[in-house]
């Protein structure tokens, strides 16, 4: 049996920025199931990482290495092939690797960092045969960045999600045929900055409102169908074609992974389908925390890293006491609002919060508007807002102390409404 | 490959790995009967495969029924128990299968319209089911013959030549029965049968690491530290099985045959996550080469080659 303050699951960016966090006031257990640290981001070699922490764009490893450097210089037990098999409710966790068998731990504190996975072709029910030859785009990125390999040669890519702009170029620059993204929405899903810098620069088609209809090979993919959708993103028979390609690339959304949480009782948020959190980042089950992908899927790693560093300060401040009711203030997303995160403002008397939301459908020239039940105490202009450019809010301490009603509700209208 | 007789008697198997001398041969080929049969003129049937399409869920809704649900459509199809609501020995609900004419026996893909068709008839009874938990779909085809049940006797015209055919559904429930009945035939038709006193019927139990308790768990790794490392995260899965997989005396050395001895791969993730570790054990157990590493058959490499073979290609 282990005894520690804080258990920090997840050696990503996030587990690596709360672990360092809580360990200045905290003993603190870091577990990662992989053989290095870094999460996801040892897979992405290429830049775009740390514009805001460290002013610079740095690839996703050297981001990674510089907390890992803080990590090993620091006192946190750290376990790499470690994988966690359960959390019951009293925070007791049960881990096991090759050295120490089945190791139990008891942790006043927990956070929760175990990011996302990809959605798969069954979760949007692609048609046709199981070819070799389909992979999802951070499956695709570990294959060839990591291992090794080339998974084919003439690509599709379906989905314009950020891994998969980011894939399309990869692919490109191993000297791969990238056929074309084909995306389901009449919007791209991706940041605008992967649109130029991995498909326009690289001469790479865009297809909006288009889906695959079929996959067709028996040992490896030799083709796939495509079709235009209607409104309904249901295919239009008419315009389905059939593109001969030897790989299928999926970059169709991320969901974050919690499995772990099926025994504890812990709100999941119908949007996100992530972890539900305060202002502390704390989940719905007192000591237990989250951050990073495992809350939603942020566009940026600085946002992960501040989150991380909330929820690490947190957990290590952890006293577990009778707390009885606290006053909470539900953020409420409303027009053109998909989701905000945190979800739940439960404690006034702390510095500025900053609001991270996503919008339903792109506008031009609006107000973000947040209401104290019904009456407007802040407003902000956007030039333009898109679902996939995740939209931030930084609430100041006066602002905050000023709610009055347990509603906070966040509006988008534009401005001449 | 082929079969040699003699005056309409069974002489020798001609096959890939080289000719076998015998007087019998029992054709239990399932949709390849009839081409068996071919092969020495002894058609007495047709195969004409019925696909059968079946959608997986997510073992985190196994709780969402309790019993195994049956639909039976009125009137009733013939030869078709219905298919349903089933929550397989591993936990995962699936809905299914369906049943449709399909002339070709290689054809195992799902269209939309098998997906449409599973969705009309179970949505209705299982509305509250999350459709985002659905993991995979998959089809088979029965080896129907057009009088529609088993065909399990002595050939007509050559001597020594058994047809087990159109064993479609319920076939796999009664596949004992069904030896025991051509044991009969063996019997009846002089083949003397003598019982190996010392045969051994059981497998040794095999220990599956999410079976176990914790105390167990502990005592497997002590023995063998691969049984400490998940490598499937969503079967929790170790790399003490895949190895024991790899290794075994018919040896897995291909992803789904390594999926379908351990479980790999099977759960929510689809192998996303395990597939690069499943290869480098692969490599390291066979010293084989990852782009000639297999997804099942000759021809379904996973990698074209190394990365930057494209690159060098081109110079
Ligand atoms: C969708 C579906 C649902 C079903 N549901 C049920 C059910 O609920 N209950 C039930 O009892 N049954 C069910 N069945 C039926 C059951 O699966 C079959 O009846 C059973 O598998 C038939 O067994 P078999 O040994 O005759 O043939 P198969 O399982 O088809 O085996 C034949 C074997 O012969 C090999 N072979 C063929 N040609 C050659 C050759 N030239 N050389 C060497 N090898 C060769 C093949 O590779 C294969 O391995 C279902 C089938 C399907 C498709």
């Amino acid at each position: 049996m282990i005894e520690t303050d804080v258990t920090v699951i997840g050696g990503g960016p996030a587990g690596l920025a709360s672990a360092l966090k809580a360990a200045e006031k905290s003993n603190v257990l870091l577990l990662e199931r992989g053989n290095e640290l870094g999460g996801i981001l040892p897979q992405c070699i290429h830049e775009g990482f740390g514009n805001f922490i460290f002013n610079k764009m740095l690839t996703g490893p050297e981001y990674a290495q510089y907390y890992i450097n803080e990590i090993i210089n620091s006192k946190i037990i750290l376990k790499t092939n470690t994988t966690v098999l359960s959390i019951d409710p009293n925070k007791n966790i049960v881990a096991t690797n090759s050295t120490d068998g089945i190791i139990r731990i008891k942790s006043k504190s927990i956070i929760l960092a175990m990011g996302c996975r990809e959605r798969t072709r069954s979760q949007i029910l692609l048609p046709g045969t199981r070819p070799a030859g389909i992979y999802t785009a951070g499956t695709a990125q570990h294959l060839i960045n990591i291992d090794g390999y080339m998974p084919g040669k003439n690509i599709i890519i379906l989905g314009s999600g950020n891994v998969g702009l980011i894939m399309a170029r990869r692919f490109s620059l191993e000297g791969a045929n990238v056929i074309g993204v084909y995306e389901i929405m009449p919007n791209a899903g991706g940041l605008t900055r992967n649109i130029v810098q991995c498909l326009d620069d690289y001469n790479i088609p865009l297809f909006l409102s288009h889906t695959i209809t079929n996959i067709v090979g028996e040992k490896r993919v030799e083709g796939v169908n495509v079709a235009k959708v209607d409104e309904y993103f249901k295919p239009i028979l008419e315009t389905e074609r059939h593109i001969p390609c030897d790989c299928l690339i999926l970059s169709i959304g991320l969901i974050p992974e919690i499995e772990l949480c099926k025994n504890i009782n812990i709100k999941i948020d119908n949007i996100t389908k992530g972890i539900i959190v305060d202002n502390k980042m704390e989940s719905s089950f007192p000591g237990i925390f989250a951050c990073g992908n495992i809350v939603h899927v942020y566009d940026l790693v600085d946002d992960v890293t501040y989150s991380a560093e909330i929820a690490g300060k947190n957990a290590g401040n952890y006293i577990d006491f009778e707390r009885g009711e606290i006053e909470e203030i539900k953020v409420i997303p409303g027009r053109n609002v998909s989701y905000v995160v945190p979800q739940i403002i439960k404690n006034k008397d702390c510095n500025t919060i900053k609001l991270y939301l996503r919008v339903i459908k792109e506008e031009r020239n609006v107000n973000i508007i947040l209401k104290d039940g019904n009456t407007p105490i802040f407003q902000k202009k956007e030039r333009i807002v898109k679902p996939p450019e995740m939209l931030r809010i930084n609430l100041s301490k006066q602002l905050i102390e000023s709610i009055s009603n347990n509603e906070l509700n966040i509006d988008i209208r534009c401005v001449n409404e | 490959m082929d079969i040699k007789t003699s005056e309409n008697k069974i002489k020798s198997v001609l096959t890939t790995k080289g000719i076998i001398e015998t007087k019998y041969i029992i054709n239990a080929a399932g949709l390849h009967v009839d081409e068996i049969s071919d092969m020495i003129n002894a058609r007495e049937y047709t195969i004409h495969p019925k696909k059968g399409s079946t959608i997986i869920f997510d073992k985190n809704i196994s709780d969402l029924i309790k019993h195994n649900i049956s639909i039976v459509n009125f009137p009733r199809e013939e030869h078709y128990k219905g298919g349903g609501a089933i929550t397989t020995l591993d936990g995962n609900i699936q809905w299914g299968p369906t049943i449709l004419e399909n002339y070709d026996k290689n054809d195992t893909s799902v269209s939309v319209n098998e997906i449409d068709k599973i969705f009309k008839s179970y949505s209705p009874i299982f509305d509250y089911f999350p459709k985002n938990s659905i993991i995979n779909y998959f089809s088979g085809l029965r080896a129907c013959t057009f009088t529609e049940d088993f065909i399990i006797k002595p050939s007509n015209k050559i001597e020594g030549f058994i047809h087990v055919a159109g064993i479609q559904s319920p076939g796999l429930t009664a596949a004992p029965a069904i030896a025991e009945m051509v044991i009969g035939i063996l019997e009846n038709i002089g083949v003397k049968l003598e019982k190996k006193p010392d045969f051994n019927p059981f497998n040794d139990k095999k220990k599956i690491f999410r079976y176990l308790n914790y105390e167990e768990k502990n005592e497997i790794i002590k023995k063998n530290p691969d049984y400490g490392e998940i490598i499937c995260r969503c079967e929790q899965i170790t790399k003490g099985e895949v190895i024991d997989a790899i290794n075994s005396p018919i040896s897995a050395l291909n992803m789904d045959s390594i999926k379908r001895r351990t479980r790999v791969g099977m759960g929510r993730c689809q192998g996303g996550f395990c597939l690069p570790n499943i290869v480098k054990n692969i490599i390291e157990e066979t010293g084989l080469k990852g782009e000639d590493i297999l997804k099942n058959d000759e021809g379904s490499n996973l990698f074209i080659g190394k990365s930057k073979c494209l690159i060098n290609d081109k110079k």
